[in-house]
């Protein structure tokens, strides 16, 4: 097998996995604060609380995070990989600063948006930025690799 | 020469030659490190956190109003903040009972802490004159008297930088917060009976109404005990029966004793599922690596042609064995701390025990011993194997395979 195929073999499989991995941390960013770590329940009587708006907005850039992660899945080109993961790294960059400076949640560090949600979107953004920063360094190496070799 | 290989980069090339097959071996020691970090630091906290709570219950008898117990149990364990009251002069009569050495009362009272989100906040006012619970462990972070209208707080209280809180509108000055108990003691601010007397009557104008008739000069919650040397507690509960009526008496070591026994049973439990995981995961790594270097026979047949010892051989397997387990063994604990760490208040919370996150000292010293044992179990199990081919002959080797 001759190294470009076995170059464009992994190519393929990291476009896969990567699209996979941001669907899934997409899905689990945008539900999650909803169901299984979910935030403080909203008390009807009162205004709600920053760890309400935390979630609705969890629920948009999650939603976002996992359609490009689709996108990835599905589309040929294999050179829309390095834009999309360019996008999943500002993606995870806003997903750390939601819960923790820009909305927040519940001062109280046993209010169950402090212990469980707050965690759950910093690993999740985090997990994102590492998986994006990764793919672009990779590609990178890559296409400077392959510039050399065609010197 | 510029193309040697040394066996430590044959072991890598051969890694990455089988991948599939090594990702896997990787994935079995990370679930087995994972399961013995993460189930020996789940033990350690839970451990740490019901001898903080034993330290801090002071006093060998509580005693509080007949039908109380469960309330009592329930502000000093999970922080739930409760009030209930009974006759001062119950405590006169305590201490005149035969095997008691000393008595204190406290007074407690609930509170919106109006910083944050109305949580109601335990506030226990004792009697510095008598006290012998609260006192020794403030001396831990306050060595100064505490004054009128100050306050000590629990660790998990939350205030900001300015120094005091506000309760029913009154500000009162922190003197020191308490250390970590992983406890209720937690969310339970301390004070002396003349400040908690105060904060009652600020609760009172702001028109919070606690049990109405209650005589506020003549009423305490709850009183301590410890007993005399040379007497035993259920002597000690005795007496006080025969000559008190309408308390309810509470053990110190009884509720300790709950605990601990909750404790032994999830402590089983997880070492149970800790056992079946380790055997699950040795007999993956067994039949992996069995398949494995039965598989590279020939392999190794030419490497012994070429002039590599039966030592070589088995120094190539295991250190490819080596290198898979401390890849697994670091991939287990990070993830593994992934969960323990972050996540630290909420299984604190969850599993309604005393939990307290070891000192990271000994936290190092768990992950370095479970990275040993992820080191050491494959090479072992995989120079068992190696051993016995290495013992063939090298020509059959070379054509077992035909």
């Amino acid at each position: 097998m001759s190294s470009t195929v076995i170059g464009n073999n992994k190519t393929k499989i990291r476009k896969y996995f990567l699209g996979a991995a941001f669907l899934l941390i997409g899905l689990l960013i945008a539900i999650g604060p909803q169901t299984i770590f979910a935030v403080c329940p909203k008390d009807p009587d009162s205004m709600a609380m920053a760890c309400y708006y935390t979630a609705r907005i969890s629920v948009g850039i999650g939603t976002v995070i996992a359609a490009l992660g689709l996108i990835q899945l599905v589309i040929r080109n294999n050179g829309f990989g390095s834009g999309i993961s360019t996008a999943e790294l500002l993606l995870g960059i806003l997903v750390l600063l939601i819960p923790t400076i820009l909305v927040g949640v519940c001062k109280g560090e046993h209010m169950h948006c402090h212990s469980a949600t707050l965690p759950a979107l910093i690993i999740l953004g985090v997990l994102l930025i590492v998986l994006s920063v990764t793919d672009i360094v990779i590609g990178f190496v890559g296409r400077n690799k392959r510039n050399n070799n065609e010197k | 020469m510029k193309n040697d290989i040394s066996l430590t980069k044959l072991s890598f090339i051969n890694i990455k030659k089988h991948s599939f097959r090594s990702l896997g071996l990787i994935t079995m020691t990370a679930i087995l490190s994972l399961f013995l970090f993460g189930g020996s630091v789940l033990l350690l906290s839970l451990d740490k956190g019901l001898e903080s709570m034993s330290t801090r219950l002071g006093a060998d008898i509580m005693v509080v109003p007949i039908g109380y117990d469960k309330e009592a149990e329930g502000v000093l364990l999970r922080g739930e903040p409760s009030y209930f009251y009974f006759d001062k002069s119950v405590e006169t009569k305590l201490a005149k009972v035969d095997g008691v050495d000393k008595v204190t009362s406290q007074f407690f009272l609930t509170s919106s802490n109006q910083d944050c989100c109305s949580v109601p906040v335990q506030f226990i006012g004792f009697d510095p004159n008598t006290d012998f619970v609260v006192q020794p462990w403030i001396r831990e972070n306050y060595s100064g008297r505490i004054t009128e209208n100050s306050i000590i707080i629990g660790n998990d209280i939350l205030h900001d930088e300015s120094g005091s809180m506000k309760f029913f509108d009154k500000e009162y000055e922190i003197a020191a917060v308490l250390d970590e108990t992983g406890t209720g003691f937690d969310t339970d601010v301390y004070a002396d009976i003349v400040t908690v007397k105060s904060l009652f009557e600020a609760a009172k104008e702001k028109g919070f109404g606690f049990t109405d008739d209650i005589d506020f000069e003549n009423s305490i919650s709850s009183v301590l005990i410890k007993i005399s040397d040379g007497y035993d507690i259920d002597t000690v509960v005795h007496n006080i029966r025969m000559n008190i009526d309408g308390v309810q008496i509470i053990k110190g070591q009884t509720m300790t004793a709950e605990i601990a026994d909750n404790l032994n049973g999830f402590r089983i439990f997880l070492l149970v599922l800790l056992l079946l995981t380790s055997i699950f995961s040795i007999i993956v790594l067994i039949l992996t690596f069995s398949l494995s270097v039965n598989e590279r026979r020939r392999e190794f047949g030419i490497l012994r042609s070429i002039g590599a010892t039966r030592g070589m051989v088995i120094s190539v397997v295991i250190k490819e064995a080596v290198i898979i387990g401390i890849s697994g063994g670091i991939i287990g604990v990070a993830f593994s701390s992934l969960i323990l760490f972050p996540f630290n208040t909420y299984i604190g919370d969850s599993v309604k025990l005393p939990y307290l996150l070891p000192n990271s000292w000994v936290i190092i010293v768990v992950i370095i011993l479970t990275l040993i044992l992820s080191a050491v179990i494959p090479p072992i199990i995989a120079s068992c194997f190696a051993v016995k081919i290495s013992r063939s002959e090298t020509y059959l080797t070379m054509r077992d395979n035909d």
